[in-house]
């Protein structure tokens, strides 16, 4: 369970890892050589963008790939084998994370039931309001788990109706923006951080915009887990974008082990 | 039932970011939307400035030339700016100001919502910068200058489709980054709860009239009111002063596109329910639920999906949604205009060429075509056809 993962993380004081990949981007064989060289790397949860045509929540870098793998054919159903085949290989936990009308299609049973299936662990659907309450129910009865989100706009009003729903972990949005934006107040984080910890003992990961070994120094201490996502797309863009990959995240993940 | 569905369709599907400030707008909305004053204030503008109410025009010729009902048309292309858009951009230009928010935001497809919003906006003094499609931005050349000229930012969108529904993607990414200092006027009755409500709300003015001015004219209600649909916004606002008179008949027009073989743009018709931008509705998208890229000779119609209110007008049977095609179109686009001396929008005229459809009814029923714009804009595209 991720829940558990997390809850085992916040025991030993650690800060758990959670990249971002774009599913099928920047192709399908690269994607699940990053898939398994993360998993590799010590990757607590891996969350698997699944591509729609209109990403709302997404800044430049993300959208770019979202259109990307579509247009070389990606398809859910094609992808959940690839994810069945990477789950026999590995036990990481691996979240869906995308939009509404990709889990909807053709019913939340049905697709939450072939992804379970496959081996994903949870969902997180970014436009899928705390009100949706049975939504997460129909989810959560076909043994997945769902991620919530919280931003730094959100009331406490609001945090509280989405805890109600049980989530098994909290995403914390850094900033007012998409993904990958740069608009990080270290401090306003801390804070935030801080105070969602005083209402919930929910496992809490930290996301948007967050790229450097001094973002992952100034949030850790407040946080279970740090994601990593628009920063690793770009270096999947590269020439040879595993290598780029692990480069970029080395210092990162150095500075997540270091106590 | 949740918030802000009308039976199946509605809802609130939004980035959580988001969710405060469509919260902080539901509860302003409700306070005021019966306040005496504000809707002072927003009555004085729709008379003095906007030039409220619209005539409804007997349209004469096209009566005899169809030879069927008496057709009548519900002049919203005399709106100032020249579209049914400003009564909502007013409306909410002036719930921006009580919400303290300076900085506006919207998209726009034809370029009547953005010249709707870059007007009031310049009238109000408040920041404004709309959201346009890089395709819709070529087709829609005049449009742009009149935003500039009104001291509006045209933002073009390349990304995706380059059409309104990537104008609206962007817009909500816009939103999402200025939340706290920026209100969104969405342009039509799509998009996450209050907007359909608020959107129909300061649209419903011409259905209010037309219900007054039907009396007058001829002594009793429509028995058809007809209106094009694209998100829906000048069909919501003519139609919801008569969902509950039950012998009002009401028709959507959606656009079909060149032909049946072509995607088009008709989402009631040929789509299914599915989410987009804040709302379940119905739309236009494949068996992965990926949106479609759709098309139409008209850019105000072009658009993947419709209100939710539509969707279920549309599910209940109170309102049918026939598809009209670009050729039909264009065909009423000059016949109104050579025989009323009108030259309507090209969405316009795809209600307009529902009447083809219309002769066998009685020569004592009354249909009127909500007019919702006017065509200057199309003048362009229509020369290079």
């Amino acid at each position: 369970m991720i829940s558990e993962r997390f809850k085992e993380l916040r025991k030993h004081n650690l800060t758990g890892f959670v990249p971002y990949l774009v599913a099928n981007y920047p192709n399908k064989d690269i994607f699940d050589e990053a898939l398994a060289a993360l998993s590799n790397m010590g990757a607590d949860l891996i969350e698997i963008g699944i591509p729609f045509t209109d990403p709302i929540a997404e800044g430049k870098t993300i959208e770019s790939a979202h259109h990307a793998s579509l247009k070389n054919g990606f398809n859910l159903t094609n992808f959940l084998n690839q994810i069945k085949n990477f789950k026999n290989r590995f036990d990481t936990h691996i979240v869906a994370m995308g939009y509404a009308n990709s889990f909807l299609n053709p019913s939340i049973e049905e697709v939450s039931q072939k992804s379970r299936e496959a081996g994903f662990d949870g969902f997180l659907i970014v436009d899928m309001p705390y009100e949706e309450t049975d939504t997460f129910k129909l989810i959560k009865g076909r043994d997945l788990e769902f991620i919530q989100l919280v931003a730094p706009t959100s009331t406490q009003e609001n945090i509280e109706r989405g805890l109600s729903n049980n989530p098994s972990l909290i995403y914390y949005i850094t900033q007012r923006g998409v993904t990958g934006a740069n608009n990080l107040d270290l401090t306003e984080v801390q804070n935030n951080l801080k105070d969602l910890q005083k209402i919930t003992n929910v496992p809490i990961i930290t996301g948007f915009g967050i790229k450097s070994s001094e973002h992952i120094k100034a949030f850790k201490d407040y946080t279970d887990g740090i994601v990593i996502g628009s920063a690793l797309i770009e270096c999947l863009a590269n020439s040879n974008p595993i290598k780029s990959m692990k480069d970029f995240l080395a210092p990162i993940l150095e500075e997540l082990k270091n106590e | 039932m949740n918030k802000g569905y009308y039976g199946k369709f509605g809802g609130i599907f939004i980035p959580e970011t988001l969710s405060f400030a469509l919260r902080e707008l539901d509860t302003l909305y409700q306070d005021i939307k019966n306040d005496t004053t504000f809707n002072n204030e927003l009555q004085d503008i729709y008379i003095h400035y906007v030039g409220r109410p619209s005539p409804l025009y007997f349209a004469e010729k096209y009566t005899e030339n169809i030879g069927g009902p008496k057709i009548w048309f519900k002049r919203e292309d005399l709106n100032h700016t020249g579209a049914h858009k400003i009564n909502n951009t007013v409306g909410q230009a002036l719930l921006a100001k009580k919400l303290g928010k300076k900085r506006i935001i919207a998209e726009t497809g034809a370029g009547q919502h953005g010249v709707a919003t870059a007007t009031i906006c310049a009238k109000l003094g408040l920041e404004c910068v709309i959201y346009m499609g890089e395709t819709d931005i070529q087709r829609q050349e005049l449009n742009v200058f009149k935003i500039n000229t009104l001291g509006a930012k045209v933002v073009p969108v390349s990304s995706g489709t380059a059409t309104l529904k990537d104008a609206l993607n962007e817009s909500i990414r816009d939103w999402v980054t200025n939340v706290e200092n920026t209100h969104y006027i969405i342009g039509s009755v799509t998009g996450p709860h209050p907007y359909p409500e608020i959107v129909r709300d300061f649209n419903s003015i011409s259905g209010k009239e037309l219900k007054d001015q039907s009396i007058e004219r001829f002594e009793k209600l429509p028995d058809m009111v007809i209106a094009c649909v694209g998100g829906g916004s000048n069909a919501m606002g003519v139609f919801a002063p008569f969902v509950d008179d039950l012998n009002v008949e009401l028709v959507g027009i959606e656009a079909g596109g060149v032909s049946d073989s072509d995607i088009g743009s008709a989402s009631i018709n040929d789509g299914s329910i599915g989410v987009l931008h804040g709302a379940k509705t119905m739309i236009l998208q494949n068996n992965s639920g990926e949106i479609l890229e759709t098309s139409s000779i008209s850019a105000g119609l072009d658009y993947p999906g419709v209100g939710p209110e539509h969707a279920y007008l549309a599910d209940i049977d109170r309102a049918k949604y026939k598809k009209v095609f670009d050729s039909q179109a264009l065909d009423a686009f000059y016949k109104v205009s050579r025989l009323e001396g009108i030259i309507p929008a090209l969405e316009t005229a795809h209600a307009i060429a529902y009447l083809e459809e219309l002769s066998d009814i009685n020569k004592d029923k009354n249909v009127v075509v909500n007019m919702s714009g006017r065509g200057d804009k199309d003048l362009y595209s229509v020369m290079s056809l």
